[in-house]
């Protein structure tokens, strides 16, 4: 794939995750009863070893949030949000209201809040692309873990190969009112891209 | 005499189907595209004649918003700017009925485009 058809490629990408998330932000704004702002979405296309140095401040964050959504149809692929267990936190209390927050004492309401979180982001990501490419695309339901960041991660084969690149998408978003932030990262093989790239050919009339 | 349209939008996609649209509702448009607010305010700081001023909210500071105040202080009509967003939220819709200034938002499908060119419209004939 030549660098302008990278270029276009990783731009409708990342318009797909403004669009996607405009829907998300309205929900979250509802449940925070605060305003959202979502910040400008970074889509890279980088070796798997860079994303690897990137995750380690979530080694060294200790335990993490980690889950897995895998998509399938036109485009198949494997979305992965890491969250560091501070970052997690930051995100649930910055939307519940205060007397909700002594609801967030045990990991099983936190695992469940984060997966109906991460399914509607990435349900809406996914969307927000099968529209603009006029493709088909399906979710399955998320899976959560929670642990240590070496161990989490050995579930997926993703990040096994560091001579290979990877999609390296970042979201990021704040509570308004708890000026609480959160941050999304989301990694899809290569090949995503370049069928992502055959779509927007066929769409654009390239 | 053509209209001048500025399209801000950090996205060459949504700005290449902005571009379509809006050429179907002013066939004789010329545009300038930039691709952050910033860029934004330069334009039109250098471009007295830019007739419309269509910005979308999340891209490169300042974000729509605070570019549509920096053009509201330096007296361009609120009735000649618009946010063009995917943002569904309420407290944007609010910041810009503050302002004065129109709220637009994307089409988030091909179902929608004509929805879009419709909002579009209701913009440029208010306008």
């Amino acid at each position: 794939m030549d660098a302008q058809a990278q270029a276009i490629s990783l731009d409708v990408l990342a318009e797909s995750l403004n669009l996607g998330l405009g829907h998300v932000i309205e929900e979250l704004a509802e449940i925070s009863n605060s305003k959202i702002e979502l910040h400008v979405p970074e889509v890279n296309m980088v070796p798997k070893n860079e994303a690897l140095t990137f995750t380690s401040m979530l080694r060294s964050a200790g335990k993490a949030i980690f889950v897995q959504q895998r998509f399938s149809g036109e485009i198949t692929g494997e979305a992965l949000l890491f969250f560091s267990e501070e970052e997690s936190l930051n995100l649930l209390n910055g939307l519940l209201s205060e007397n909700e927050q002594s609801l967030i004492e045990f990991a099983a309401t936190e695992e469940e809040m984060l997966l109906d979180l991460t399914n509607v982001a990435v349900s809406g990501v996914i969307y927000a692309l099968s529209n603009l490419l006029g493709i088909r695309l399906n979710t399955e339901l998320p899976r959560c873990e929670y642990g240590y960041f070496d161990d989490i991660c050995g579930s997926t084969s993703l990040l096994d190969d560091a001579d290979d690149m990877v999609l390296f998408l970042t979201i990021s978003f704040t509570v308004v009112k708890k000026n609480s932030r959160a941050q999304l990262m989301f990694f899809q093989p290569r090949d995503t891209l370049e069928k992502l790239y055959d779509h927007i050919q066929k769409r654009l009339g390239l | 005499m053509s209209t001048k349209c500025l399209i801000a939008d950090d996205s060459l996609y949504a700005r290449l189907v902005l571009k379509d649209i809006v050429q179907r509702i002013l066939p004789e448009v010329e545009f300038q595209e930039v691709g952050s607010g910033q860029q934004a305010l330069e334009s039109a700081s250098a471009n007295a004649d830019i007739d419309w001023f269509l910005l979308d909210v999340n891209m490169l500071p300042p974000d729509g918003v605070e570019t549509s105040r920096q053009l509201l202080a330096q007296g361009i009509a609120a009735s000649r700017i618009a946010l063009v967003t995917g943002n569904r939220s309420g407290h944007l819709l609010e910041e810009a009925e503050e302002m004065g200034i129109c709220l637009i938002n994307k089409a988030v499908s091909p179902d929608d485009v004509g929805g879009f060119m419709e909002r579009l419209q209701t913009f440029f004939n208010k306008g």
